[in-house]
């Protein structure tokens, strides 16, 4: 039972972060544009996520240290993402290879600015004092209150009010379905009095400030300092939002499916029936990335991505 | 034909050239803002020797580094740019570059060392060309037949690679001493011919030479062949040049095992370099394959540009080596050269700007002289 429970609270550090940042993608690939860029915004803002952390120490206590941590470093993703705006939505430049600039860009002003803050050193601690170790009334419930809601953090009750919120909004409101017109036919979107610049912009500010967060979220109960890296995340991500065809439920199954392949593949050694086949740790490390490309294969027959997606807005085209 | 000459003249030939021009300048700038926010008094020294490349401290000795560091990009670089032009964008440089620079340290330390005199260097070349190809063939497949994003698929490919690496060097080719891959025996190590005396430099070898001479191949095979026109054909517009009976399928495989190819061998030819280069045990993508990306979009998609993009570039990485001497981070060289790829990212946009100024100028002085303009 105790491994369950292990494995349970491995699991969410694995998932939330993935959904979150999918979330992120769903929202700038419904409205047309490709986000590629998805790990430069989790290593951009959550380098700054840290330092407001570092800040607030000792200014702010306990939970609400990371909530304003989290949303600063929302606001930092927006910056960045809107990087990725101008580009793509005012100067019609080609989506993908924006996003490799701010992949090359992220890592290395974070690696150079930290360096310069600290005089060498590129590593940022974080003093991790989040740890909830039981949510009061929740955490009684027998087995599940056990697996989800002791030695917790926040972050995995925020990502999944993220990732309800965002559903509603982009399946149920007037707004989300307007962005999602802007991806499938932008141009008839626009002759029904949508404006298709102003959704994607405001699609992708969503989309940095989910991203950001998201940054932040992946490091906070896995790490004690930050080094310029989220472990391919954003790739990651961007692969759950492929695989879960860019739709909110899907999606959710999807992020569960991966953070699962990568719970076994930093746990593996703690199962012995894992264990025991005597596979090299590098296919374990390696198998959520082939489990990938396995299930990209078999589903991409069904293929519900948007439209428009990745192409240059062209008021004038038909 | 006339057409053809016309449109040869035209002032749009250009530029491509001024909006990679542009792209550069805004990089160079930008570098030069973080540099002076972040030390002013030693800003400007920084940023001098950055863009001297390093020349005016270290003299000419620097030209056999600066072949080093850009033969392996130009090899990524035009692998990039073959991709690019064949409508694919394979971001698994990185992947393929370091399967084929362990290819070519495993088969010179196990088989060619004993081989006769020019075959101790070439066949572990031919084999990290072939490894590179191998590390392609899947995303490839994927791709052509399953219609999985290729872009996605090299990505996962370039995962995969970067946790196998250090399962098969620990396995093969450790060297437990010094934390990285053995040292490969003299004799598999690319010749030198005229280069130490051309450079100065001892260690300088024939490898930007093997490089150069690739780039040249392959834009004779992507501009003048049918092979080239195919691949282009496909790049443009897959359905269409479906219809006209060019297997498009076919056409992905090739460019894409082509791809991989030319980073493979740019992995090769760099850990078979005489200065000596190892892998180390790092969980790590090979910076080399990413900055092909940068080097193909400074080079406008084209081989021949990617030797001047890829000799720009080392130019940089020379200068950003001196750095540390000022107190920065050679991390510079890469927001340099992001910026650089995010300009060159709308460059169609600003080459359709300046193809408009550049017409309303052509037809001005068509007003003025009554003739058209050469």
């Amino acid at each position: 039972m105790e491994m369950l429970y292990f494995i349970a609270r491995y699991f969410m550090y694995f998932f939330i972060p993935l959904l979150v940042v999918s979330v992120s993608g769903m929202f700038s690939e419904r409205s047309g544009i490709i986000h590629m860029g998805l790990d430069s915004v989790m290593v951009w803002s959550c380098m700054w996520g840290v330092l407001c952390l570092q800040w607030l120490d000792g200014v702010v206590a306990g939970q609400l240290r990371l909530i304003l941590a989290l949303l600063f470093a929302g606001v930092m993703g927006i910056l960045l993402t809107l990087l990725l705006a101008v580009a793509s939505i005012n100067l019609n430049a080609d989506q993908t290879i924006v996003a490799m600039a701010l992949n090359t860009f992220a890592p290395a002003f974070c690696i150079f600015f930290a360096r310069v803050l600290q005089d060498g050193s590129e590593h940022l601690s974080i003093r991790n004092d989040f740890l909830i170790e039981k949510v009061p009334v929740l955490g009684d419930i027998p087995v599940i209150g056990e697996m989800f809601f002791t030695r917790t953090y926040i972050t995995n009750f925020i990502g999944i009010a993220i990732f309800i919120i965002s559903a509603i909004v982009i399946n149920k409101t007037r707004f989300g379905l307007r962005m999602c017109a802007c991806g499938e036919n932008p141009q008839a979107a626009e002759s029904l009095g949508v404006n298709v610049q102003k959704y994607r912009y405001a699609a992708l500010i969503i989309s940095g400030f989910i991203g950001g967060m998201g940054g932040l979220m992946y490091i906070i109960p896995v790490a004690t300092h930050y080094s310029q890296t989220v472990g391919g995340y954003g790739y990651l991500a961007l692969s759950v939002l492929i695989f879960g065809q860019w739709r909110s439920i899907p999606l959710l199954g999807a992020a569960a499916f991966f953070a699962l392949c990568k719970t076994i593949a930093n746990a593996y050694s703690g199962i012995p029936f894992l264990a025991n086949l005597g596979l090299p740790s590098a296919f374990f490390k390696s198998l959520p990335f082939i489990i990938t490309l396995v299930a990209l294969a078999a589903t991409s027959k069904y293929d519900h991505s948007p439209k428009a997606s990745g192409q240059p807005y062209d008021k004038s085209q038909r | 034909m006339s057409a053809k000459k016309e449109k040869k003249r035209d002032f749009s030939k250009y530029t491509g050239v001024l909006s990679s021009l542009i792209a550069i300048i805004s990089g160079i700038i930008i570098a030069l803002i973080v540099l002076m926010t972040t030390h002013p008094d030693k800003g400007f020294a920084a940023f001098t020797t950055l863009i001297t490349g390093g020349f005016g401290m270290g003299g000419i000795k620097n030209l056999g580094s600066l072949f080093y560091f850009a033969t392996p990009i130009l090899c990524t670089g035009v692998a990039m740019c073959l991709a690019f032009q064949a409508g694919i964008f394979n971001i698994g440089g990185p992947g393929q570059y370091s399967v084929g620079a362990l290819a070519a340290i495993l088969t010179s330390l196990y088989f060619s060392k004993d081989f006769p005199a020019p075959f101790t260097w070439i066949v572990p070349l031919i084999v990290a060309t072939l490894a590179g190809a191998l590390w392609a063939l899947v995303p490839g497949i994927l791709k052509a037949y399953f219609n999985v994003n290729v872009v996605i698929g090299t990505i996962m490919f370039n995962y995969i690679e970067m946790y196998y690496m250090m399962h098969w060097i620990n396995d093969y080719c450790y060297d437990a001493m010094k934390g990285q891959t053995r040292a490969i025996p003299a004799q598999c190590k690319l010749p030198q011919w005229f280069m130490p005396a051309l450079t100065q430099n001892k260690t300088s070898d024939i490898g930007i030479l093997i490089a150069i001479l690739v780039a040249i191949l392959i834009w004779i095979v992507m501009e003048k062949t049918q092979l080239g026109y195919e691949l282009k054909a496909c790049g443009k517009n897959a359905e269409a040049s479906r219809y006209a009976g060019i297997k498009s399928k076919r056409n992905i495989m090739i460019s894409i095992l082509l791809s991989g190819a030319l980073c493979g061998l740019g992995g090769g030819l760099t850990h078979l370099s005489v200065s000596g280069t190892y892998i180390t045990m790092k969980e790590a993508l090979a910076a080399e394959g990413f900055n092909g990306i940068a080097v193909c979009c400074l080079a406008n998609n084209s081989p021949l540009g990617a030797i001047f993009g890829a000799l720009f570039m080392a130019f940089l990485t020379v200068g950003g080596n001196y750095m540390q001497i000022f107190g920065f981070q050679r991390e510079i060289v890469s927001v340099i050269t992001s910026v650089i790829i995010y300009f060159a990212a709308f460059s169609l946009f600003l080459k359709q700007a300046l193809e408009r100024t550049a017409n309303k100028k052509k037809t001005e002085v068509n007003k003025v002289t009554g003739e058209e303009l050469k």
